[in-house]
């Protein structure tokens, strides 16, 4: 039984998108590591892809993954 | 005034945050000594430039050991000198101007970076390390051609550099 | 009229119907300079990254002109006035003075922006001689038709009298409330018209002094470095003259929309109070290197920009702590569990919250860019529109399209046309913005530079430390397509808005801070004062920068000549020509294929 709203699945994987995306500028700029561009983004959307597909089965708990949140 | 007492440590921090900040520019500005392009460079007619003994003929002149100066023209749409050749382990002064309108003067991927202002002279010393080839470009609109606009700067080996640069 | 009272609140325009009118004209001219400059922002974005280009370079410059104007002067001001008179006459609880002043005041803002929009895009025909190919700033000696001078004038003579058009309606409440402190809307709204009359004497001399009286033959030359000092005395303050409205709407709306209240009403008149202050001395941090300007006046601005740092950090605290205290009153409940109890399906919280979480990057891509001598690697780089894609691109953008989504439907008393396409709006949005602006940060500090329609040049080539420049410019070109999308899923939903049947009982009142007004010293309310310290401040950043300006290149330098910015008749088609030069040999193609 999944605790996530469609609103709230679209929501949360534009913004891990965009964490993750920005990851490779970081490991290119700070730490001199080239990734490659087509790989990392089919990666990356195959990662969001799939928290997606968790939180919207109920895979994932979104409650379970908040700290100090009581499982109810 | 009622301040909850996460906003006071919240106003501590970004205060501190602010400090910091100033306080490592004004480390860069001194101790590093990263000077800004400023006034020094003076004033000059722009209508008038090939009066100026410096910019009627754009070039690169030793003036010390191992010190140069580099006498640039910025115009719609070229760098005079092109290019500009200065030798390795060298440290190089640009005056920079423009007898038209408002330029850009940038080593591509350096941080020697400046405007030039028609009537004014942008004064930026830069030191050069090993021998390379790097492309100057214009980065302020300067009409239809600008993206057109581009120059470079050749750091030859000191052995191989010969005075002019304008060749 | 009757059901508003049977059925729920009575909305704005129930209550004031004829500034509902006018708000809604301020808006609406707002979205339409939106959707024309977001036509030619994917032009641009499409062009420079030699995805699709269907038009002679030399026209990128005006399409950029065009971008930039419609976007920081049109759309985001007359959002501006419309957000400010709702929020005047909505906090004091009283009609306009005259409401043929306020109607006034906007045509004249109207007039000014269709003069200035008529020159630009005279650009695009160079039969003509109306041109004004000299981007947003209009650096002399580049030199645009009289007409965008003029143009840029009356527009903002029309926000001056804008301004004392609210404060007009304050004195008049004041009369009859002698006691009381100001309403915290109508604080924000005359803190920042104080700012703006300060900030705009510096264009103001630089346009009626020098730009426009030089494109009319009346002076003969101008000061080059003294008109760009003046435009950056304004054009820092500016950016707070977009912001603010946006703050407005995040202390006295989103804690509404977020299930709460207000942290704190003093310490947002704090911040309003210390940008009225510190918005103008700080100008010279855009001109770090320029020549001409000694090194100490830069670091004087640098100082002051710090520091200006200061009211943002507060507001990303009280923003926060108030969208916390709504989610909890909404019965969320541990350290970061309260943030799942927030109304993430309201288009309106959705879009500002996405907007605030943007605006701390592009906060931090800002201190870069203030940091004078770190400058060197950024300035005039693609670095510096990635970081305002951040802030004015969606601080401010996505804040006030959904306070639109919020607010519309009570200045028409008809419901959001689609709050599903909404949602998603905000969305693609952020990851758009999000796309575009990372390429355009990183291919800065790779050196490629902004403002120009094609940076491929043949001596040489940028060098990435990862990735490619190729894939850069795809990313940034999907990023600004994303965008465009977004821009039309925003106008196409409000305009259809306006086909739903009207309801009643859509007005949302707003609840009261949790720490009122009375928590704050007085002094807070004495505008006297702070306008008088910020002017103070204005002299001793500015006064000695100009003297020696003057001083040095005179206040005109006859050494310079114009550069009328005409687009050269002998190169290239002109745009018309080349969409139908395109489209004729297509026809003539299909015609030979079909015979």
């Amino acid at each position: 039984m999944r605790d996530a709203s469609p609103g709230g699945i679209l929501l949360g994987s534009a913004v891990l998108f965009v964490i993750l995306w920005e990851i490779r500028s970081a490991l290119g700029l700070l730490a001199g590591v080239d990734t490659p561009g087509a790989a990392y983004f089919v990666g990356t959307v195959i990662v969001v892809a799939f928290v997606a597909f968790g939180l919207s089965v109920g895979l994932f708990q979104v409650s379970a993954m908040i700290l100090n949140e009581r499982r109810s | 005034m009622n301040i909850h007492s996460y906003e006071k440590i919240w106003l501590v921090v970004a205060i501190l945050l602010i400090v910091g900040f100033i306080s490592t520019v004004t480390y860069g500005a001194t101790a590093v000594g990263i000077d800004m392009v400023d006034d020094e460079g003076g004033t000059v007619n722009a209508s008038a430039l090939d009066e100026d003994p410096r910019f009627s003929e754009p070039r690169v002149e030793q003036v010390g050991d191992n010190e140069y100066e580099a006498y640039v023209v910025a115009q719609q749409y070229i760098f005079k000198p092109d290019p500009i050749t200065v030798p390795a382990n060298s440290t190089v002064t640009f005056f920079v101007t423009s007898p038209d309108v408002i330029h850009g003067f940038e080593i591509v991927g350096t941080n020697a970076n400046t405007m030039v202002i028609p009537g004014q002279v942008a004064k930026i010393t830069v030191n050069f390390n090993e021998p390379g080839e790097y492309g100057v470009v214009c980065h302020e609109y300067c009409g239809s051609g600008h993206h057109t606009m581009e120059g470079s700067v050749v750091v030859q080996p000191e052995d191989e550099f010969s005075h002019g640069g304008d060749e | 009229m009757g059901s508003a009272l049977e059925t729920g609140t009575p909305s704005f325009v129930d209550r004031f119907p004829q500034e509902a009118s006018v708000v809604k004209a301020a808006l609406t001219s707002s979205f339409i300079a939106l959707f024309l400059g977001a036509v030619f922002g994917i032009i641009q974005g499409l062009h420079r990254t030699e995805v699709f280009r269907f038009l002679d370079s030399q026209f990128y410059y005006t399409v950029l002109t065009a971008h930039g104007v419609l976007m920081v002067v049109s759309f985001t001001i007359f959002f501006l006035v419309g957000i400010f008179t709702w929020a005047v006459v909505r906090s004091l609880d009283r009609p306009v003075e005259d409401i043929r002043y306020t109607w006034a005041w906007y045509g004249l803002m109207v007039v000014g922006t269709l003069m200035a929009v008529v020159a630009i895009l005279g650009g695009f025909v160079p039969s003509t001689e109306l041109s004004a190919d000299v981007l947003y700033t209009f650096y002399a000696p580049l030199q645009a038709h009289p007409l965008f001078y003029g143009g840029l004038a009356i527009f903002i003579i029309g926000t001056w009298l804008a301004g004392a058009d609210w404060f007009r309606s304050w004195y008049a409440w004041k009369q009859e409330h002698p006691d009381e402190r100001i309403p915290l809307q109508t604080f924000m709204v005359l803190t920042t018209m104080l700012m703006w009359y300060i900030a705009t004497i510096g264009i103001a001399i630089a346009v009626v002094g020098f730009l426009l009286p030089w494109s009319l033959g009346l002076i003969e030359s101008v000061n080059p470095l003294l008109t760009r000092t003046l435009f950056w005395f304004w054009g820092h303050p500016v950016v707070y003259f977009w912001l603010m409205p946006a703050y407005l709407l995040w202390y006295t709306v989103l804690p509404s929309i977020s299930g709460g209240r207000l942290f704190s009403d003093p310490l947002a008149r704090v911040v309003f109070v210390l940008f009225l202050l510190l918005s103008t001395p700080v100008g010279i941090h855009h001109q770090y290197v320029d020549p001409g300007i000694a090194e100490g006046f830069k670091l004087i601005a640098m100082t002051n920009t710090m520091f200006l740092l200061l009211p943002s950090l507060l507001t990303a605290f009280t923003v926060v702590a108030s969208m916390e205290h709504g989610a909890r009153q909404r019965g969320g409940s541990g350290l970061f569990g309260w943030l799942r109890a927030l109304p993430w399906r309201n288009p309106a919280f959705t879009g500002m919250a996405l907007a605030g979480l943007m605006f701390a990057a592009g906060g931090f891509s800002g201190m870069i860019n203030a940091g004078m001598n770190i400058n060197y690697l950024v300035h005039n780089t693609l670095w510096v529109p990635g970081h305002f894609h951040l802030t004015v691109g969606t601080a401010v953008a996505l804040t006030f399209m959904a306070a639109t989504y919020w607010l519309w439907p009570q200045l028409t008393n008809k419901p959001l046309f689609s709050r599903p396409i909404a949602l998603s709006q905000t969305v693609v949005w952020f990851v758009g913005m999000a796309l575009m602006s990372n390429a355009m940060h990183v291919m800065g500090l790779f050196g490629v530079p902004r403002r120009t329609a094609e940076p491929q040049y043949e001596g040489f080539e940028f060098v990435a430390s990862f990735g490619s420049i190729t894939e850069l410019r795809m990313q940034l070109a999907l990023g600004a397509t994303l965008l465009f999308i977004s821009t039309v899923l925003f106008v196409v939903n409000i305009a259809l808005s306006t086909g739903s049947p009207t309801q009643p009982g859509l007005g949302q009142p707003l609840p009261k801070p949790l720490s009122p007004a009375a928590d704050s010293p007085e002094v807070l309310d004495n505008l006297k004062l702070w306008f008088g310290i910020a002017m103070v401040l204005v002299v001793l950043a500015y006064a000695l920068p100009l003297t020696s300006i003057v001083g040095d290149s005179g206040i005109i330098d006859r050494g310079v000549s114009a550069a009328p910015v005409m687009i050269d008749l002998l190169t290239g088609l002109n745009p018309v020509a080349a969409v139908t030069d395109t489209g004729s040999r297509l026809g003539v193609a299909i015609w030979e294929g079909m015979l």
